[in-house]
């Protein structure tokens, strides 16, 4: 029996996947549920298993080849059995995708994006169901004249290296342009006395982390404004019931961003725990899309690599982010005494569409005393 | 121009068309002594007298097959029918002769004659008593079918029905006979198969008929106030339907939704929606979406019968799953 292996779709978002390593040569035995290849998403790394047991008898695509999903990858069948022909199999697979995978496209918009010759895969999905409307298409329109080439160099510049970008790459370029086009942000900056804080943390090392003090100050402040804890949609600002924190993590494939949900609700010490081995998994590559779904509001900390202070970019669909600077001691006037205290300037960029100043920097002194006063957060 | 009530309406329009054609006559159950159920007849007996306004038999049959004889032999009678779900009792003459006389005589026979009923459809007296199937008599070729929302429209195309040599049923919302409007003193007509726009908008087509365009107006009252502009058309009548119009404006924002007080299964938005995506579907930005009474018999309970018909809510509600 011929067995096909399909690349799964593993998040809603997921068009297509990278084969990042093929754990099997053909050939091989497999058994079922074995590992067969790894695959690097838009905004995740997962391994497709070996849906049955038998003999790898053909990789249809090298590492580093970009596939649709439900694409078969791999044939799995027994050792001398005869298997189609690795392009036969491909278009045959492709005539029969679903109809879910279908990009909903309004029959006005087909029709503009035909005459105005748009990529309906790169568009906008603004309608009802993810729908590719009227107006998504005239603003692509609108977009690509603004969208002019860059001008060229004024003399030739002798390239060294070309870097395709990667998935995780695009997503982010995606979101960044995303975020910084249409969000109209504001920003706030505070200095935070981190005494107390930095004695909590010198003293219980192994249990306490200084991202754990942040994440629960701004879980804790999150529940007291819940405007910050919000979403614009259309004309509505929704409201988010859970607090969900997203950490966000340099790897060597870029920024992702696992999530803390319900962090007001769970003590420093288990945040401590439990984002330790997020930052490990997500610098292996091995956070799950569900590890990384869910956040309602991000803070980035670029402190350790000595920063003073940042303005990072909104997370899309979020209503603020909290960039941590570096902990440093800095001279304070402390009732008349000049004292030298553990600093950290704390940075909140906001959607001033849903909040204004007011709103967002009482949000952000909350923060400052909770961290200033951390016996509250500890216990 | 004057505020009159939608059965006043109806009733000059009547009276205006007697005395202009002694031709026109009126013929059904109680219309004469009594004035009609709904008083719409009322004072016609006194001024035309029994001659022009004949009190009939409880026989629907007899009814319209009387007025298919007059019709075709000289006169324009004008056919009471109390409620709309007693037409079918008068099938064959309504179905197999009225509008296939003209065809079937090779145009030497005309019907020039209008069948008036209502349907009580929000009155509260249950399942038959209370249908509205208009859909029905669309599939009826050589039928013009009026529904008219207005006291205006009421009486300006009752005018000319009677005055057109088709058969036309001419079909009364019961819960509009109260509801008052502007109507000119004035001599006027309403042509039929020409749709009116109730209200402008650019950003979805709402097509309601009779009863349920107050609704829909007022759906897209509280629609402008989130900046979605519905536009309003309603037909006025059925068959003929204003195609175009409806195309121009579904051409316009895009998007269609149907608004109708007769069930949802091959119902009239069933013919509408059809018909503009034969005509227009590479104009659609949506799927045309319809807003329709339940598929079942019409319930007795006014809360249950509330839940049965349409309201400006659900209207709303189509409308925001679109735009």
């Amino acid at each position: 029996m011929v067995y096909k292996v399909l690349l799964p779709r593993i998040d809603p978002a997921m068009d297509s996947g990278i084969i990042a390593e093929w754990a099997k040569k053909e050939g091989e035995p497999v058994k079922k549920g074995e590992r067969l290849a790894t695959v690097e998403s838009q905004k995740a790394v997962f391994d497709v298993e070996a849906s049955e047991s038998g003999v790898l008898r053909k990789i249809l695509y090298p590492v580093g080849s970009v596939v649709p999903i439900n694409e078969v990858i791999a044939i799995i069948g027994s050792q001398d059995e005869v298997i189609p022909e690795a392009e036969a199999v491909k278009s045959q697979e492709k005539a029969g995708s679903p109809e879910a995978e279908r990009l909903k496209v309004s029959p006005v918009a087909r029709k503009l994006a035909e005459e105005y010759g748009i990529d309906l895969a790169k568009v906008r999905r603004s309608g009802p169901e993810g729908r590719i409307t009227r107006e998504d298409i005239l603003n692509a329109v609108k977009g690509r004249g603004e969208e002019k080439e860059a001008p060229p160099a004024a003399h030739m510049r002798n390239v060294e290296e070309i870097i395709p970008l990667t998935s995780v790459r695009k997503t982010i370029a995606e979101r960044m342009t995303y975020s910084h086009t249409n969000i109209p942000t504001a920003t706030l900056m505070m200095k935070v006395d981190m005494s107390e804080g930095k004695k909590a943390v010198q003293r219980d090392k192994d249990t306490i982390s200084y991202t754990a003090l942040f994440v629960k100050a701004v879980a804790t402040a999150l529940k007291e404004n819940r405007i910050m804890n919000s979403t614009l949609e259309g004309d509505e600002i929704k409201i988010l019931k859970d607090v969900n924190i997203g950490i966000a993590v340099a790897t060597e494939r870029g920024l992702v961003v696992p999530v803390v949900n319900n962090a007001a609700e769970k003590s420093v010490q288990e945040i401590s725990q439990f984002t330790r081995g997020l930052v490990e998994k997500a610098q292996t590559g091995k956070l799950s899309f569900g590890e990384m779904s869910g956040g309602t509001f991000t803070i980035t900390n670029l402190g350790t690599f000595g920063v003073e202070a940042f303005m990072p970019l909104i997370n899309p669909k979020e209503t603020g982010i909290l960039g941590i600077g570096m902990i440093e001691d800095e001279p304070r006037v402390t009732n008349g005494q000049l004292t030298i205290r553990p600093t950290v300037t704390l940075t909140l960029t906001f959607d001033h569409r849903i909040v204004d100043g007011a709103p967002a920097a009482r949000f952000l002194s909350r923060i400052k005393e909770l961290l200033e006063s951390p016996a509250a957060l500890i216990s | 121009m004057r505020d009159i009530s939608y059965a006043e309406a109806i009733n000059e329009a009547l009276k205006e068309e007697m005395e202009r054609d002694e031709k026109v006559i009126l013929l059904g159950e109680d219309i004469g002594i009594f004035g009609g159920v709904f008083k719409v007849t009322r004072g016609l007996l006194e001024r035309f007298g029994p001659k022009r306004v004949r009190d009939t038999p409880i026989s629907e049959g007899a009814i319209i097959g009387a007025a298919i004889g007059a019709a075709t032999t000289g006169l324009r009678p004008v056919a009471e029918i109390m409620y709309m779900d007693f037409l079918n009792v008068a099938g064959d003459q309504l179905v197999n002769h009225a509008p296939k006389i003209h065809f079937m005589s090779g145009g030497k026979l005309n019907v020039p004659m209008v069948i008036r009923t209502q349907f009580s459809l929000g009155r509260s007296i249950a399942g038959q008593h209370s249908q509205f199937f208009p859909a029905f008599f669309m599939n009826l070729p050589g039928m013009y079918v009026a529904v008219p929302s207005t006291p205006y429209d009421a009486k300006g195309l009752l005018k000319t029905a009677i005055r057109s040599n088709n058969p036309t049923l001419f079909l009364e919302s019961a819960v509009l006979y109260s509801a008052k409007g502007q109507v000119p003193e004035e001599e006027y007509v309403v042509p039929l198969g020409k749709a009116d726009i109730k209200k402008k908008g650019d950003d979805v087509t709402v097509f309601a008929f009779s009863n349920l365009v107050s609704k829909a107006l007022v759906a897209a009252d509280e629609l402008e106030k989130v900046g979605i502009g519905a536009e309003v058309i309603d037909p006025r009548t059925l068959a003929p339907l204003d195609r175009t119009t409806i195309l121009e404006s579904v051409k316009r924002t895009g998007r269609l939704v149907v608004v109708e007080p007769d069930c949802k299964t091959s119902g009239i938005g069933a013919e509408v929606i059809t018909m503009v995506l034969e005509e227009a579907f590479d104009y659609l930005d949506a799927p045309p979406v319809r807003v329709a009474a339940l598929d079942t018999p019409c319930p007795f309970a006014p809360v249950l019968e509330g839940l049965y018909i349409p309201n400006e809510e659900s209207i709303i509600q189509a409308v925001r799953k679109i735009v």
